[in-house]
């Protein structure tokens, strides 16, 4: 059990005179044990945050921290992420068995370990499978299975619910949820839809153009929002719920 | 026999399998029919034509009714077909062997060229294309990059005769490395099949690494890298299989543009193959060898092409939708 910390985290793309920055001093922290739930529209920051976190885009500034100390980059793994696309994820000439196996640390049965993973996403004897043969609800538990196969104490899921079908997106966040209570996982759990990160998460970070403008409990957050773009992103969730 | 015929059909790739084989029975009653049909739309009489202005009326009668050419052209037809079932191709007009002798003669000599150059065309491409896609990737080495396209591209341009010539001259001339021409010993074959296999070869490492460079970029890639896997897992495991599925297709079609190179190739190295028979034949208008090496091209090539789209459907059973 670990708690994910951002310090001052900035990251920019592009060169002198054609500068984006897509994340602009972000301190956040993900408590151990907990469900920090990140919000924002499309272009806000949130995806490269977590893939800053990942070490998949390089930082400009600022720190990424597990318990005080940088993220090893050799090694196992304890920060792990699950990616949007269920569909291209996964590579399609493997068995699911296969891409599940390549994950678990040497020096473990491979076999019981997959198939432990496969019944702990609801999956149980689908190893010979290939990811064609599944449907994207089911992709994306093979995906889960993934990258917890690496053991992390840590899970960045980013927009994991985005490409499925709403009756399937509420079991994978009951997936999700479950998991984290068994085994005690610290999630940074990345949305643009407000009504999905309230499901699972104990605090919320709301990010505009690369800032977090709001960050405190779910229930707080919701019921009584500081600042105006938090309104104005529930204001726009409610009206379509009704 | 039923059962041996409806237990494929149960599966789609079996269904696909069986449908293909009945397209490549009417291609090849095509090509048959093309062939038959040669000799009549030759202009001027084929027996005068063979046997030369100076041939006496008699002979040339006594030579068209020995061909059967005096039948109707229904009963020719016929007589044609019978003879292919039964492995009678007719006789050459001018050495009067049996042309199905002579096809068996020749047609190792080529088959062999094909395939050695063929493989060697894919052991060469394939790891190229991988090592340069791999090296390229993302934008990297653009000089490089440059220099692999600018040179791919100009060893496929160029026409295996002349590339023949120019490795004659360099090789057997110049350094006498190697045998100038003909069919005798290992050192003999070097020279024909790197003549036939470069432009191909050149074409494929392109394919490879284009198609290795849309994998690297894929989701699939990314996963692959978020395990951290040893780069080699990555390429040969992740992006290589993915990658091949289209080099597979080129590579038949590849096949099959080699047939038609042996040609070229066989007459440059006088290679005692089908190429340099239907060359000599054709000048010599012995038009029953001519038609059965053009069915045996023309049959190889069909066959190849049936065999790749078949190895397709089985490593990519959407190809078997796109025939409809």
């Amino acid at each position: 059990m670990r708690e994910l910390r951002f310090d001052g985290v900035s990251v920019r793309f592009g060169s002198r005179g054609h500068r984006v920055t897509a994340v602009d001093g972000v301190d956040l922290t993900v408590p151990a044990g907990s469900v920090v739930g990140l919000v924002g529209e499309s272009g806000s920051g949130k995806s490269t945050l977590a893939r800053a976190a990942v070490g998949l885009v390089p930082l400009s500034a600022g720190r990424v921290t597990l318990d005080g100390a940088p993220v090893p980059t050799r090694g196992r793994r304890p920060l792990q992420m699950v990616f949007q696309d269920p569909y291209s994820s996964l590579n399609p000439r493997m068995t699911i068995g296969a891409t599940i196996a390549e994950a678990v640390p040497r020096g473990t049965d491979r076999r019981a370990e997959v198939a432990r993973l496969l019944a702990l996403v609801d999956l149980p004897d689908r190893m010979t499978r290939y990811p064609a043969e599944l449907s994207g609800g089911q992709r994306q538990r093979v995906a889960i299975a993934r990258a917890l196969a690496g053991r992390p104490e840590v899970l960045i899921a980013d927009e994991i619910t985005s490409a499925l079908d709403v009756s399937i997106q509420g079991a994978v966040l009951n997936l999700i949820r479950d998991l984290q209570r068994t085994l005690d996982l610290t999630i940074l759990f990345i949305s643009h839809d407000l009504a999905v990160v309230r499901y699972v998460s104990d605090t919320i970070a709301v990010m505009y153009r690369g800032r977090i403008v709001e960050h405190g409990p779910a229930d707080t957050v919701l019921a009584d929002p500081q600042d105006p773009y938090t309104r104005e992103l529930l204001a726009s969730t409610e009206g379509r719920s009704r | 026999m039923t059962a041996a015929v409806s237990a494929p059909v149960d599966h789609p790739w079996g269904r696909f399998a069986l449908r293909r084989f009945g397209r490549l029975l009417v291609s090849v009653w095509v090509l048959v029919t093309a062939a038959f049909g040669m000799i009549h739309l030759i202009p001027g009489d084929p027996v005068r034509g063979a046997l030369g202005p100076t041939a006496s009326q008699e002979l040339v009668e006594a030579r068209r009714a020995a061909l059967g050419l005096d039948q109707p052209l229904w009963q020719q037809y016929l007589d044609y077909l019978r003879g292919l079932f039964t492995g009678d191709l007719g006789v050459s007009m001018n050495s009067g062997m049996p042309v199905a002798d002579i096809l068996g003669d020749r047609l190792p000599a080529t088959v062999e060229l094909a395939v050695l150059a063929f493989a060697l065309a894919v052991l060469v491409s394939v790891p190229l294309g991988l090592a340069f896609a791999v090296l390229t990737r993302g934008g990297r080495r653009r000089p490089l990059e440059l220099g692999f396209t600018s040179t791919s591209v100009v060893l496929a341009a160029i026409p295996e005769f002349l590339l023949a010539v120019a490795l004659v001259w360099i090789f057997s001339v110049n350094l006498g490395w190697v045998p100038v021409a003909g069919r005798d010993g290992p050192s003999s074959y070097v020279l024909p099949v790197v003549a036939l296999a470069l432009a191909p070869a050149a074409i494929l490492a392109r394919i490879v690494r284009v198609e290795t460079l849309t994998v690297l970029r894929a989701d699939y890639i990314r996963t692959a890298r978020a395990k951290r896997l040893p780069s080699r897992t990555v390429y040969f495991r992740h992006a290589l299989p993915n990658a091949l599925t289209a080099a597979i297709t080129l590579g038949g079609l590849l096949l099959g543009a080699l047939v038609a190179g042996t040609v070229l190739v066989e007459n440059v190295f006088a290679w005692p193959g089908l190429g340099s028979t239907i060359v000599s034949s054709i000048l010599a208008k012995d038009y029953p060898v001519v038609q059965g090496v053009v069915l045996v091209y023309g049959v190889g090539v069909l066959v190849v092409n049936l065999v790749v789209d078949v190895a397709l459907a089985l490593l990519d059973p959407r190809s078997t939708i796109r025939e409809g």
